[in-house]
């Protein structure tokens, strides 16, 4: 038997709920592709509307394979999760532009709620999320629409007001039903298979190099890149360096990781991994950034589990955070990092300068070098005074820096530059002077959120700066831009960034902290919420998640809460908000039809009372008085009198029939 | 003949329907609408096969009332002026009189009026709207108060103008006589003729005396539920999927006015549901436009939504 | 499935069965009217859609889990919650859905029963997207709140007697199509098929006797019974083909003198079997009716009349009807 035709309405819900579907992907997918799906879906439209026939074979198959081709001609590898979510993709599209049946119309809304929950695998964001429920939505709505028989309404879509309430209480069961069970349901500690590798898509952040401009970028970036919170006191912000990638390697431009072994990140360094007593605690919640390594607090006293510290003393994660993560670590605030193995290596990498280049600042270096001898502090502290004497300044627009020789032509000529410039020359004057020097990024200070209680860290938080190998101490850190403006390392980046309202104090600002602080709950309670997480919330209730017969218990329990609600949401009486003079006459109509009698809604109560009169005798004595009080009552100009008449004639009513 | 008080007036009307009743026998609950269209302000539109007493009743309301009566048969070939009156030059006067036609009455049994043509319809609906005829410019004021009962036949014949929608929303109701049942034939075979029963009908209530019992049905207590239902009504013709064109606003004026006056009928001091359902189907059958594909006729769809919508 | 066919031993079994699960043992059982559905008699299964949509989330669910994907898992979560709660909502679709009236019309063996079902929702809630099932034909209503529905159904009526329409089965997949919740509907309504009137006809018995012998040729019979066309005689006794032959209307002369009535006798009825007989004697009370000539029946056991009139024709008529029949429900 041959499924039944697809009606216009039903099909034009499925396809808003698959164009609704579609719209998150167009964040990701070739602007072409987008296009392409969005024109077949428009075309179709107007087409089904002048006649409903799918489209000839001659369009169709062309069309998949021009689909397919290109998909993956874009993504490349045909077995990446892209590539396949692409396909899909087009795939419905094309579905959609041969449904014509029922059946149709049924695979189609399943396939696009499951195209929702793929979209979660590429990005589960707040403001994504939340975006969800519609295709969510209109994907039941289109359910519901292909569900109706013909020749029947059906549509919740249609009569909003009152199908719309069966929704609701739908929607009012099955909310705390999911919370529920997303609670509930067992974690796994690892996955069943093994996860699918995924490219960088372009996040912003930190990238491992630094050029110029690279961190004016981010400066410009509001975007979070971490929240913490410490588990007593916040230190002075001075002391808040997030140590990223340490940066070796410098080719008169830019600055890159070392190219030799101490950049690798399978090199381990031994290191203390549980905290001392006295040392700063405290936990981030930190959001994706497509990267192995972690902001830590230097120096990192304690480290979480799955992470390794590199040689120079970066802290990296196993695998590259795809989704928020959370870790706990500890930090001895201002300590020196010690410098580890292969200190000949790390000293040579730490000394080399692009040959022939910046022949000033060389001269500059050296001369300090001859003046104050091998003292790696004291010689700082002279390119610190340096940076202090002359007229330095620090701005986040400087002129470029044009020359082959960058370094000169900051230090003697332009003089204007924010944190990379000077970190940069400085590692240049240390080297030259030949102190072993490196340059490390990261984020500097933060923002705290009074809402949340935790530090927030932006994208505009980066920073530079600068560490020195002093023998018997290890690697100290050294911030020339503190020299020039200390101001921001008191107050943040912010201090220097464009003026912005969400910033400027006031109202706006605790609209600010408050959303930002409702997006770290989301990710901290929903998208960070794991296996041991879950098994710390259980133990809270005193349950141990592992044990089958309490885990099912407790699922009983949640059950019949359940139950219990759905009971009172769905049969509960529904005469509350009557007239009282109807309430009353209703539990007259209540006990007649309990006797076996029929009251049709469209029977008035005189009608009724004449009706009983001669199929009902024995009832009518008693219920003549009830229908005359209440016609009185309800369609007369009436008064408390009638209103008594009617409750004392309900009453002996009541009183005098038999219950069944 | 002289009414003053409430009470004298619902009891005149009393004896009106059983003077009416006596002369249209076995047709008490047609009486009942007549009577309900005419409290209520409204024209009739009987839908009925010749011969089954329409000229009977109408005339027997006349009598009762004592309201002026007049008769006219439409055909193809009547003009507008044989209905309404002409203006004829007065040599005396040296000046146009005008000659008032049949429609100059208070109650004008207009026969067949489906055989008219359309332009004569219109004459006769606008005269129904306005309360008034306009001839040569000069506007005519027709006798009050001005009752129509116009009667059409049921069947599709050859050589008729059906009513356009807009001009069946003017009757106010539509009823059908129907055959008298066995009895009252029988009565009917046996008894004197009908006109001579006529004859002897003497006038129960006045003229002014049914102006009066107009004004007492417009002001009847009609509560908020009543009010909720007769819209629950109105509106499920506009919902049903077998209707192409629901009930009109105005037609929910009129579906409200003859609820009152069937109230004033039953002597009752408010409108009750029964009251709108006893003249829902007669306010609602010639309203309703079909879907083509709907099977059944106004009145049937008007009753099965009579047992669908529920009293609020 | 009749609780008096199973041993006694598991008599009360069947009982407690009945008791609880009324709808899978009555589909054959007639019950009064109104029936109205509750928890008892309507049942719920998945859909095919809906085993297909369990198959997809299950699917979801497991990809989640498997990459610790927290808001694939809660939407996933989500939309399982809504299937489940969906299914109370198919349930409540015919919850308190009332069978309050079934009109059946009385027809003639071989023509089609109309069947028309009152529904009406019990506790004034709307339904949407009910289907009824009645033999091969179905029907699709929405309810309004508290109105009365009605569904018409034909069935054919094959044999003359009690007909009592088979049960109907009312089904919902509202609100999404994921389950399925039905129940038959058995009303204990019947209404009689009257024998299937003879055709062509035969003359009516003249002699109140003696009934007409069947076999004869009925053109001789006529010539001796007609008269000249008066007005107001019933166009279906003029006789046509004499008419023509004699040039003027005549019309077969059916009345009898006063004093004498028209017997249709059963017994003076030979040479056809049961049934051609009743339906001769069905097409005579019909014609004898439509002619307004009084008339008595005469069935073995059973005299009826003589009278005229609407009332005694259907006496006659289920008298036809049942005649030599048991009665199914004694």
């Amino acid at each position: 038997m041959r499924s039944p035709i697809l009606a216009t309405r039903p099909f034009e819900w499925l396809l808003l709920a698959f164009a609704a579907t579609l719209a998150p992907y167009t964040l990701w997918l070739p602007i072409w592709y987008s296009a392409l799906l969005y024109a077949v879906l428009g075309a179709r439209l107007v087409q089904r509307r002048r006649f409903a026939r799918p489209w000839p074979g001659w369009v169709k198959f062309p069309l998949l394979a021009a689909i397919l081709v290109l998909v993956v001609w874009e993504f490349g590898d045909p077995r990446s999760r892209q590539t396949g979510t692409a396909a899909l993709l087009g795939l419905t599209a094309l579905k959609l532009i041969e449904a014509e049946r029922r059946r149709d119309g049924f695979l189609t809304a399943t396939v696009c709620l499951f195209l929702v929950s793929v979209q979660f695998l590429f990005e589960q964001g707040m403001g994504v999320s939340a975006y969800m429920v519609i295709p969510t939505l209109l994907c039941f709505l289109a359910l519901n629409e292909c569900a109706a028989p013909p020749g029947t309404r059906g549509g919740i879509a249609d009569e909003f007001g009152r199908i719309g309430r069966e929704l609701g209480l739908l929607l009012l069961v099955a909310l705390p039903l999911t919370v529920f069970l997303f609670f509930s349901t067992p974690r796994l500690e690892s996955p069943l298979w093994g996860t699918v590798e995924t490219p960088a898509e372009g996040r912003t952040g930190l990238s491992g190099t630094m050029s110029p401009g690279s961190i004016t970028e981010l400066i410009a970036d509001d975007s979070p890149v971490m929240r913490i919170s410490f588990a007593g006191e916040m230190p002075p912000r001075a002391s808040l360096y997030w140590r990223g990638p340490v940066l070796w390697h410098f080719d008169g431009i830019a600055w890159q990781a070392s190219r030799s072994f101490l950049g690798r990140s399978n090199a381990n360094t031994p290191g203390p991994t549980r905290a001392g007593e006295a040392d700063l605690r405290y936990r981030v919640l930190l959001e994706p950034t497509d990267r192995r390594w972690l902001f830590l607090l230097d120096y990192a006293s304690g480290i979480p589990p799955e992470t390794l510290r590199l040689i120079d003393g970066q802290v990296v994660h196993e695998q590259p955070v795809k989704q928020v993560i959370s870790y706990e670590a500890a930090a001895d605030l201002d300590a020196p990092v010690p410098a580890g193995p292969f200190i000949q290596e790390q000293r040579g990498e730490a000394l080399r300068l692009p040959p022939q280049r910046n022949p000033q600042t060389l001269e500059m270096a050296r001369q300090w070098r001859a003046e104050i001898g091998n003292n790696p502090l004291a010689i700082a502290g002279r390119a610190l005074l340096h940076f202090n004497e002359q007229p330095f300044a620090y701005n986040l627009s400087p002129p470029p820096l044009t020359r082959v020789d960058r370094v000169d032509q900051f230090l003697f000529d332009t003089r204007i530059g924010f944190c990379e410039h000077y970190a940069s020359a400085f590692v240049v004057l240390m080297r030259a002077a030949g102190v072993p020097a490196r340059v490390v990024t990261g984020y500097q200070g933060g923002t705290w959120n009074p809402v949340g209680q935790y530090l927030l860290v932006r994208n505009s938080d980066a920073h530079a700066w600068a560490e020195i190998l002093v023998p018997g101490q290890g690697w100290v850190r050294i911030d020339p831009t503190a020299a020039i403006a200390p101001e921001r390392v008191d107050r943040g980046g912010q201090a220097f960034a464009e003026p912005s309202v969400w910033r400027a104090g006031g109202w706006l600002e605790g609209v600010a902290n408050r959303f930002d602080a409702m997006r770290a709950w989301w990710n901290e309670t929903i998208v960070r919420f794991d296996h041991l997480r879950q098994r710390r919330l259980f133990e809270d209730f005193g349950l141990d998640i592992r044990d089958w017969r309490q885990l099912g218990l407790w699922f009983g329990i949640g059950m019949i809460a359940l139950a219990l609600l759905s009971a009172l949401v769905f049969w509960s009486r529904r005469d509350r908000r009557e007239d009282p003079a109807r309430r009353q006459y209703l539990r007259v109509l209540r006990r007649l039809s309990r006797l076996g009698v029929a009251t049709p809604d469209s029977e008035g109560a005189r009608s009724l009372a004449a009706r009983i009169e001669s199929e009902r005798p024995e009832l009518a004595g008693l219920l003549r008085p009830v229908c005359e009080a209440y016609e009185t009552s309800r369609y007369g100009q009436s008064g408390q009198a009638d209103a008594q008449r009617l409750e004392e004639a309900v009453t002996a009513f009541l009183a005098g029939t038999p219950r069944r | 003949m002289d009414h003053h008080t409430p009470e004298q007036l619902t009891q005149a009307l009393a004896a009106a329907e059983a003077q009416i009743n006596q002369v249209v026998l076995g047709k008490s609950a047609e009486v009942r609408q007549v009577l309900v269209c005419l409290l209520a302000g409204g024209h009739l539109l009987l839908e009925d096969l010749p011969g089954v007493g329409k000229t009977t009743l109408a005339h027997a309301v006349a009598a009762t009332f004592d309201l002026d009566f007049s008769r006219v048969q439409f055909t193809s070939d009547l003009l507008p002026s044989d209905l309404v009156g002409v203006s004829i030059y007065d040599q005396a006067t040296a000046g146009f009189r005008f000659h008032p036609g049949p429609i100059f009455a208070q109650l004008l049994l207009a026969d067949e009026i489906n055989r008219a043509t359309p332009k004569l319809q219109s004459a006769l609906l606008e005269a129904m709207a306005e309360q008034q005829v306009t001839v040569d410019g000069t506007s005519h004021r027709l006798p009050q108060p001005f009752v129509v009962v116009a009667t059409q036949n049921p069947v599709e014949q050859s050589g008729t103008f059906p009513l356009p929608e807009s001009q069946l929303d003017r009757f106010l109701f539509s009823i059908s006589l129907g055959y008298p049942d066995e009895r009252a034939e029988k009565a009917l075979l046996g008894a004197s003729d009908r006109r001579a029963v006529i004859a002897e009908a003497r006038p129960v209530l006045s003229a002014s005396a049914l102006t009066a019992l107009r004004a007492l049905a417009e002001v009847l207590h009609a509560s908020p539920a009543a009010i909720d239902y007769a819209y629950a009504l109105i509106a499920a013709t506009r919902k049903d999927r077998r209707i192409r064109i629901g009930l009109s606003p105005r037609a929910g004026i009129g579906l409200m006015r003859a609820a009152k006056a069937h109230a004033l009928l039953a002597r009752r001091q408010h409108v009750v549901p029964e009251d709108l359902q006893a003249v829902y189907v007669a306010v609602a059958r010639h309203r309703l436009v079909l879907a083509s594909d709907a099977s059944g006729d106004g009145a049937s769809i008007a009753r099965e939504l009579l047992a669908q919508v529920p009293i609020p | 499935m009749d609780s008096t066919d199973a041993p006694s031993r598991l008599e009360p079994l069947w009982r407690w069965i009945e008791r609880r699960l009324p709808n899978l043992l009555r589909r054959h059982r007639f019950e009064p009217l109104p029936i109205t559905l509750n928890q008892r008699r309507v049942y719920i299964v998945p859909s095919g859609f809906g085993l297909f949509f369990a198959v997809v989330m299950f699917a979801i669910l497991i990809g989640a889990l498997n990459y610790q994907n927290n808001m694939a898992l809660l939407f996933g979560l989500l939309v399982v919650s809504i299937a489940a709660v969906s299914m109370l909502q198919t349930f409540r679709n015919l919850d308190q859905l009332s069978l309050v009236q079934v009109a059946a019309d009385p027809v003639y063996a071989g023509d089609q029963v109309p069947i028309a079902l009152h529904l009406r929702a019990a506790d004034g809630r709307p339904r949407y997207g009910v289907s009824l099932r009645l033999g091969s034909l179905r029907r699709h209503i929405d309810l309004a709140a508290g109105a009365i529905v009605v569904v018409h159904f034909t069935a054919p009526a094959l044999r003359r007697g009690w007909f009592s329409p088979e049960p109907a089965t009312i089904s919902t997949r509202w609100p999404f199509g994921l389950f399925h919740a039905w129940s038959h509907l058995h009303s204990d309504v019947r209404t009689l098929v009257y024998p299937r009137p003879e055709t062509p006809a035969a003359p009516l018995p003249r002699n109140p006797e003696g009934g007409r012998q069947g076999g004869t040729d009925p053109g001789d019979e006529d010539l001796r019974a007609l008269r000249a066309y008066a007005p107001g005689d019933p166009t279906h006794l003029v006789a046509w083909k004499a008419s023509a032959r004699m040039g003027e209307l005549l019309v077969r002369q059916l009345e009898m003198p006063r004093s004498r009535e028209t017997v249709f006798d059963y017994g003076q009825i030979t040479g056809l079997d049961r049934e051609a007989r009743l339906s001769r004697l069905t097409r005579w009370v019909i014609e004898a009716e439509q002619a307004g000539i009084p008339w008595r029946l005469k069935l073995p056991g059973i005299d009826l009349g003589p009278d005229s009139g609407p009332a005694h024709r259907l006496r006659c008529l289920k008298a036809l009807a049942l005649h030599a029949l048991p009665d199914p429900r004694h």
